[in-house]
């Protein structure tokens, strides 16, 4: 039945389609080596053949009619646009003749150029945002915000208030500003945890300014004894026997300092007393009691102590003293006698004493001393409030003996100017001392001392209102609704309650009222759209750039209505993206965008396969950390979107730089070795040699002595010694020697047992005789020129080193002519010995434990997101890597492309390929290409995985892969060939366009909290018109966002849907 | 409902069920035990020849996946052939269809049934639908199975991942004059800011105002706990109290971190359920042992090395299909060691199993290719003498799995005659 399908080209077409016509440059598309893209010709013959058959003006199957089918991409853009989906979802045709893989992929091709060509701007429209509730950050930051508590995460005076809160996920934007996403709606468990969260934030924050100070006289405290000793100074406590303890409430969470009065007694001079200190029953903190009656020392701690009732305990008991320690003026011992005459009245018996006299805790503070973020053992309080830590200090005698504490109230602790630093030994080994100073952490002073400042009573009250609900409603509270809350202060004064409580009442109501909640829209007046008013567009600012609140500068600038300058936005934008809200900001954008966000939650690299490696290093956060610091950059110093990509810089600290750079090969030849006295023999022609033997120690001092050839080159050459007395690095023995006897002998007599070899280099050499020994910290300290014979002892792999392959020899064997005689083998890390760290490029070690900028060589393949380590793994498997997965991730997340779902897929062949022998990995995948059907999505994304490969499935660089070098060549198509991941990122950026297109869709999704729609198209052209034009610098594409018309308008709400 | 139990209560397989001060002859008081109900999801599916049990009726054979229930055969219901509404779907459809029997996949959908019996049977309680589940939400489109629980609203309802953060919610103190003060402080608050509310829907788009309307039901649902705070519900002298106190959970209270082994973890919230239910604070709960596309690495039980996903896309390889196997019945021994807990439980001459109904199963049955037919299910427990146990039953082939969650809302006393897309009932008495 033919049908007149030329009808379809009636004049009602908007459009001339002609072969030459431009159809964007798609860096990624496949023009197919057979045919060009499709014509209307082409798309005709489709239409005939699969279509029509069932969508014509007799059978409207589904509806639809496809025989009349408009060439009009705008008016006609829904019904193009389902044809496209079922396409491409191959739902469509649903029987014989089927559309093949290719053809579909050039029909929604053709599809989409047509619609390039639209005029889109007549379709602009703002779109509809679902009513903006606040997401779980927003919430947090909200109520920081209005608290005045910057602190965040990282000040370690932080109480994590939130940590009830579940996550939210992520909508189908895959933002958490998506206001369509199902998890974002609220229910009653919800509003409880917000009030109970409330409840917590409004007791912290609003007494902030009144830290409790709890004191007590030691013979007022309770004791574990009945029979407590008080003496003329204090009380007497037995060690190993008794202690003195409290029992307090602590109304608030936070960091409380202890100050303790206090000695040791001995009266027998064996040892001295210790005072253990435990919160509730977990032990806290020990320092032992070099103080003394003559001079009373007052122990200082710092301790974390959450909200509620807790028992406070410190009981002495017997510690060691070092011989220094004992020569400490105390009154001399006697044997047989009490130590002190007037202890004899007390009938005590031999034994240590602590002697306390008195108790002050105070807190919570505010501040902090200096050092404190220098302790390690601290940083773990940085996510979260930290499990327990304490410092103990010991004031010189002089000065403190009248002490009388004098806590300073809420701007900072006592300066103590006459401390000694002095380490203390205790259980702790990274406990600091440090004086407690007076610190100033430039942050805004607390709102407690704010409202403290106020005064009190009812107008006191109305400020306090109308400041806060401003912060909370983002907008200025009206008279009228800053009367409503007052009533509630009012209410609770009536019934005796404080100014503060009364204040209390009212803030809760105001954060639990639902203009808080919500970003409620205003009504305006205009019928079809309006522009946001001024506070409307603050809060889309800052909930945009900061998720939170308007800051104040935000709010004058919205006062003065100045937020439609178009100048005043780009300068506010560019402060924001500069500071630190911004930053944190960009971070959490980063995580939601590139997917890494599910690493350690949902994605996680095996356990075992990578215990010693991943896990050990706790590279993880890390590896979060470097992304969001080079995304931050890239967004914050205005650099050009494609060094997201192409970057030939990177953020890395001396973990993360050892991590990339350290070839696991050279640390692994050190790290490897044979163990015992090995014999080595070398079956060689005579000639000029030199050997280089490799050696490492990992745990403590070894050394023998070394013959070649029967001379003893070294005596007692002690490993550890020679590689810098740390574990840090190996050490290498250079020998130049002439053979004669057609065998080099190798030697090694131990005088330690168990000396390590972890492998030998043998070059041709000149015969001088000549022997030097090197610390190895880089390659660079090996020799790899004219390299007879690699051999790495111990373990068996085969590693390679730049050009050098070693050929791995376990015990006992001849390999290569090598033949090693020792008794075990060694894996340095295996036992929980330190593994030595090598260095490709030497600067790197200079790096310390923050992230900096590093300049990478100029053939570095790292650089950029698709160096680094959590973009890596979070596209591997737990156990291997997955070049579909890459390739897939690159075209989705940095393209914005979409492949359409694969067809119900049988397993790849695995196993043995033609030769019989093993397939790579590649090879396994080559056949994807083999079956055209698989063919015309896999050609896409496949190349890109494949040149990636050399990152393992942590993110570390190899060059083998199951035994054989890896292959990381490929072709993409539009723009060429390539070797390995530099390369291919520069292919990547050839065509700018789609990946600035790509930044726009996503970061304007993002800001408007819903999915773009036909009618955003113009608005989207725009800002790559403009990226193109500015080198695709980061601020103009954030600029533009905030200027564009979706962000800057709302639909009449009454009229607007939902946005599909 | 009272002449029905008593007369299914005398036919049960000989065994007399005395419930405490009952009068089999008399109306059923308040002296019953409640009846609680539990839902289990499991994850990823199942292999079904390992799951289906051979044999139909009572004499059936538990299946390799099913056997940690040899010791409570008698007490579960194994149901086959159910089809979580088609035959081929995917991960989220049949995940957000495994309560309410209709996908909410870009579709408006029944509330699941485990929030119609907590509507039902839970408003007294004061939680009155427990909910727990063991992993976040993932990213983008998954998020719809993030969990098995809808309101009427197509609202989901989120589970709760903290142990300690559901324990403090269900124990903390409310009895105190001081919690009754705060109450009643809080109760007027919320009216008045309830009241003020009002003119913010006034101007809204109608998909906007259902949004607010979720925080305007949300607040109401709240004044009702208040309530039930200031004014705790009397108990008449003979009424049936439970056999534990909810003073006396203190010390079970959870630690602050989230156990990193997953069996402590899946054990604790397990725990919670069954504190939960012994004390009277909830007679609903609901457990998601799993995120409806869960990658759980399961390589801590031995025998296994890969995540659940990856096991559940066995392609027929034997040693896949093993662990996923091992993976399967590891979530039944959590069931099992839940039942023996249970069983012990007296609540004055029954126990805790025998007065509950839970329903154990997963959205999807083969795991590989996505299937939706024949889904694993079994409800365990006696549901207060309503059930007829220990029994494989074989439904039609592809029987609409509606049918079997109409049927337990009926057991529960959620009057309906259709729910999803049912097309009748399953005989469970």
């Amino acid at each position: 039945m033919m049908r007149n399908y030329y009808h379809i080209l009636s004049p009602c077409i908007v459009i001339l389609f002609s072969i030459t016509s431009q159809v964007s440059a798609k860096v990624l598309d496949q023009p197919d080596s057979v045919s060009q893209p499709y014509s209307e010709k082409d798309i005709e013959i489709l239409f005939e053949k699969h279509c029509i058959r069932c969508h014509n003006g007799t059978m409207q199957k589904g509806h639809i009619r496809l025989d009349n089918v408009k060439l009009d991409f705008a008016r006609e853009r829904e019904l193009w646009d389902k044809i496209k989906e079922q396409i491409v979802t191959n739902e469509m045709p649903p029987k014989q003749p089927f559309l093949s893989a290719d053809q579909r992929l050039k029909f929604t091709d053709w599809i989409d150029a047509q619609k390039d060509k639209v005029d889109w701007s007549a379709h602009r429209q703002a779109g509809h945002v679902t009513l903006p509730m606040l997401n779980r950050t927003e919430y947090e930051n909200t109520v920081r915000a209005i608290f005045n508590d910057g602190g965040f995460k990282k000040h370690l005076t932080h109480v994590d208030l939130f940590k009830t809160l579940s996550d939210d996920g992520v909508g189908d934007t895959g933002f958490s500003s998506d206001r369509d996403s199902p998890s974002l709606a609220m229910t009653g468990a919800r509003l409880e945890k917000y009030i109970r969260i409330t409840e917590d934030v409004l007791d912290h924050y609003l007494y902030t300014d009144r830290p409790i100070t709890y004191q007590a006289e030691a013979e007022k405290m309770k004791a574990t004894t009945a029979v407590l000793t008080p003496t003329a100074n204090g009380i007497m406590i037995k060690a190993n026997r008794d202690s003195l303890y409290t029992r307090w409430y602590y109304p608030r969470s936070g960091w409380y300092a202890i100050n303790v009065k206090a000695w040791g007694e001995r009266i027998d001079n064996r040892g001295c007393a210790e005072m253990v200190i435990y919160l509730d029953r977990e032990e806290v903190g020990q320092v032992r009691l070099l103080a003394t009656r003559a001079q009373p020392g007052n122990y200082h701690c710092l301790l974390w102590i959450a909200k509620g009732h807790h028992t406070l305990r410190f009981r002495p008991q017997r510690a060691g003293m070092t011989d220094d320690e004992a020569q400490l003026p105390v009154p001399p011992p006697f044997p047989d006698k009490p130590v002190i005459a007037d202890f004899n009245d007390l009938g005590l018996g031999t034994g240590v004493y602590m002697c306390m006299d008195k108790m002050e805790i105070h807190g919570p503070l505010n501040q902090l001393p200096e050092d404190f973020n220098r302790n390690e053992q601290y940083r773990e309080g940085l996510t979260g409030p930290p499990t327990r830590s304490i410092i103990t200090q010991q004031n010189t005698p002089a000065a403190e003996r009248n002490n009388d504490l004098g806590w300073e109230k809420q701007t900072g602790l006592t300066i103590n100017r006459e401390v000694s630093h002095q380490e203390i030994s205790s259980k702790y080994t990274n406990v600091w001392v440090m004086p407690l100073v007076k610190t100033d952490f430039s942050a805004p002073p607390p709102v407690a001392t704010l409202i403290a400042a106020e005064g009190t009573g009812r107008s006191a009250a109305r400020q306090v209102i109308s400041r806060f609900g401003k912060k909370a409603f983002r907008r200025p509270v009206s008279v009228k609704d800053v009367d409503f809350f007052l009533e509630f202060y009012d209410a609770e004064v009536a019934t005796g309650a404080d100014h503060r409580a009364g204040l209390r009442a009212s803030l809760f109501a105001i954060m639990i009222s639902p203009d808080f909640f919500y970003r409620i829209p205003q009504s305006g007046t205009a019928r079809k759209e309006r522009r946001l008013d001024s506070f409307e567009m603050a809060s889309r600012l800052s909930y945009f750039l900061w998720n939170s609140t308007p800051d104040e500068e935000l709010f004058a600038l919205a006062e003065a209505g100045k937020l439609t300058d178009p100048k005043v936005v780009d300068t506010q934008v560019v402060r924001m993206l500069k500071s630190t809200q911004g930053k944190r900001a960009v971070g959490l954008f980063a995580r939601e965008w590139l997917g890494y966000r599910e690493l350690g939650v949902t994605i996680k690299p095996d356990d075992a396969l990578f215990k010693n490696t991943y896990y050990a290093n706790d590279i993880e956060s890390l590896f979060k950390e470097e992304t969001a610091t080079f995304v931050n950059y890239i967004f914050s110093e205005n650099r050009p979107l494609e060094e997201l990509i192409t970057a030939d810089y990177a953020f890395w600290n001396k973990r993360l730089a050892q991590y990339y750079t350290g070839p696991n090969a050279a640390t692994e030849l050190l790290a490897a070795s044979i163990h015992g006295s090995p014999d080595v023999d070398i079956a060689v022609p005579n000639g000029d040699y030199t050997l280089q033997l490799l050696l490492y120690e990992g745990w403590q001092s070894r050394s023998a002595d070394i013959t070649i050839e029967g001379k003893t080159i070294r005596q007692a050459y002690n490993i550890f010694d020679e590689q810098g007395k740390n574990f840090e690095h190996g050490s290498v023995l250079r020998y130049t020697f002439t053979l004669t006897d057609g065998n080099i002998d190798i030697e090694f007599k131990e005088h330690n047992p168990n000396f390590h070899l972890g492998g030998l280099i043998l070059t041709k050499g000149q015969g001088h005789a000549a022997d030097s020994t090197a610390v190895v910290k880089s390659n660079s300290d090996l020799d790899f020129k004219n390299v007879i014979k690699a051999i790495n002892f111990g373990e068996t792999k085969n590693l390679s080193v730049g050009n050098v392959n070693f050929t791995a020899a376990a015990v006992n064997t001849t390999v290569d002519g090598v033949t090693n005689k020792a008794a075990g083998d060694v894996y340095a890390g295996q036992f929980s010995q330190k593994l030595p760290t090598i260095l490709v490029d030497k600067s790197y070690v200079q790096l310390g434990d923050d992230l900096r900028k590093v300049q990478l060589s100029a053939n570095s393949n790292r650089g950029g997101l698709l160096g680094m380590g959590s973009i890596l793994t979070v596209t591997s498997h737990p156990t291997r890597t997955s070049a579909v997965d890459r390739g897939l991730w690159v075209y989705e997340k940095l393209f914005g492309k979409h492949l359409p779902d694969p067809p119900v897929v049988p397993a790849l062949e695995q196993g043995t390929g033609e030769a019989g022998a093993t397939r790579t990995f590649r090879e396994v995948l080559e056949q994807h290409r083999e079956n055209t059907q698989c063919a015309s999505c896999h050609n896409k994304i496949d190349p890109i995985g494949f040149g990636l490969e050399n990152f393992d499935p942590i993110g570390r660089w190899r060059n083998i892969d199951g035994g054989q070098p890896i292959d990381a060549t490929g072709v993409l198509p539009n723009s060429g060939t390539f070797e390995g991941p530099r390369e291919l990122k520069h292919r990547l950026v050839t065509d700018k366009a789609d990946f600035y297109r790509n930044m726009a869709q996503t970061v304007l999704t993002y800001a408007l909290g819903r999915k773009l729609q036909y009618y955003d198209r113009s608005e989207v052209d725009k800002i790559v018109k403009q990226l193109m034009e500015t080198n695709g610098q980061s601020h103009e594409l954030i600029k533009m966002v905030a200027k564009s018309y979706p962000f800057n308008h709302a639909t009449n709400h009454k009229k607007s849907e939902k946005s599909k | 409902m009272n002449k029905t139990r008593r007369t299914i209560l005398r036919g049960i397989g000989g065994a007399v069920i005395c419930l405490p001060a009952l009068e089999c002859f008399g109306e059923i008081t308040d002296k019953n035990a409640p009846v609680r109900f539990g839902a289990m999801f499991m994850p990823n599916g199942v292999n079904p020849p390992d799951w289906v049990p051979q044999g139909v009726g009572e004499a059936f054979e538990l299946s390799p996946i099913l056997t940690p229930l040899q010791k409570h055969r008698s007490n579960i219901t194994v149901v086959s052939n159910l089809m979580n509404e088609t035959s081929s779907s995917d991960h989220i459809k049949l995940t957000s269809a495994f309560l309410c029997g209709q996908n909410h996949v870009g579709q408006k959908s029944e509330a699941s049934i485990d929030h119609l019996i907590a509507q039902k049977i839970g408003t007294g309680s004061r939680v009155p639908h427990l909910r727990l589940g063991t992993e976040p939400p993932r990213a983008q489109g998954y998020l719809t199975c993030s969990n098995v629980s809808w309101n009427e609203d197509n609202v989901l309802l989120a589970p709760e991942l903290n142990p300690r953060v559901a324990f403090d919610r269900m124990f903390r103190d409310f009895n105190s004059p001081e919690a009754r003060r705060k109450a009643q402080g809080q109760r007027s608050i919320l009216d008045a800011v309830l009241h003020r509310s009002k003119s913010f829907s006034r101007d809204l788009s109608a998909y906007d105002k259902q949004k607010m309307d979720q925080y305007f039901s949300s607040i109401r649902e709240l004044e009702e706990q208040l309530d039930k705070i200031i004014t705790p519900p009397t108990k008449t002298a003979a009424g049936w109290t439970p056999s534990l106190s909810a003073n006396e959970t203190t010390k079970s209270r959870p630690p602050e971190e989230v156990p990193d082994n997953a069996e402590e973890y899946m054990d604790a919230l397990i725990d919670l359920m069954i504190l939960g239910m012994w004390t009277d604070t909830t007679r609903v709960a609901t457990l998601m042992m799993g995120h409806g596309l869960s990658r759980k690495n399961f390589a801590f039980l031995d025998g296994v090395n890969n995540d659940h996903h990856v096991t559940s896309h066995h392609r027929n390889n034997p040693q896949l299909l093993k662990e996923y196997e091992i993976i399967c019945r590891w979530h039944v021994q959590r069931l099992q060691r839940m039942m023996d807990k249970m069983a012990l439980i007296d609540e004055g001459g029954s126990s805790l199993l025998d007065n509950s109904l839970m329903l154990f199963g997963a959205g999807m049955s083969q795991g590989n290719t996505h299937s939706g037919s024949n889904i694993p299910i079994l409800l365990a427990g006696k549901a207060g003498g309503a059930m007829k146990t220990g029994r494989h039953i074989q439904t039609a082939t592809n029987t609409q799995h509606s049918n079997l969650l109409l049927s337990v809302l009926q057991k529960m006393g959620v009057n309906r005659e259709r729910f999803g897309k049912s097309t009748g009932t399953v005989d469970l008495s």
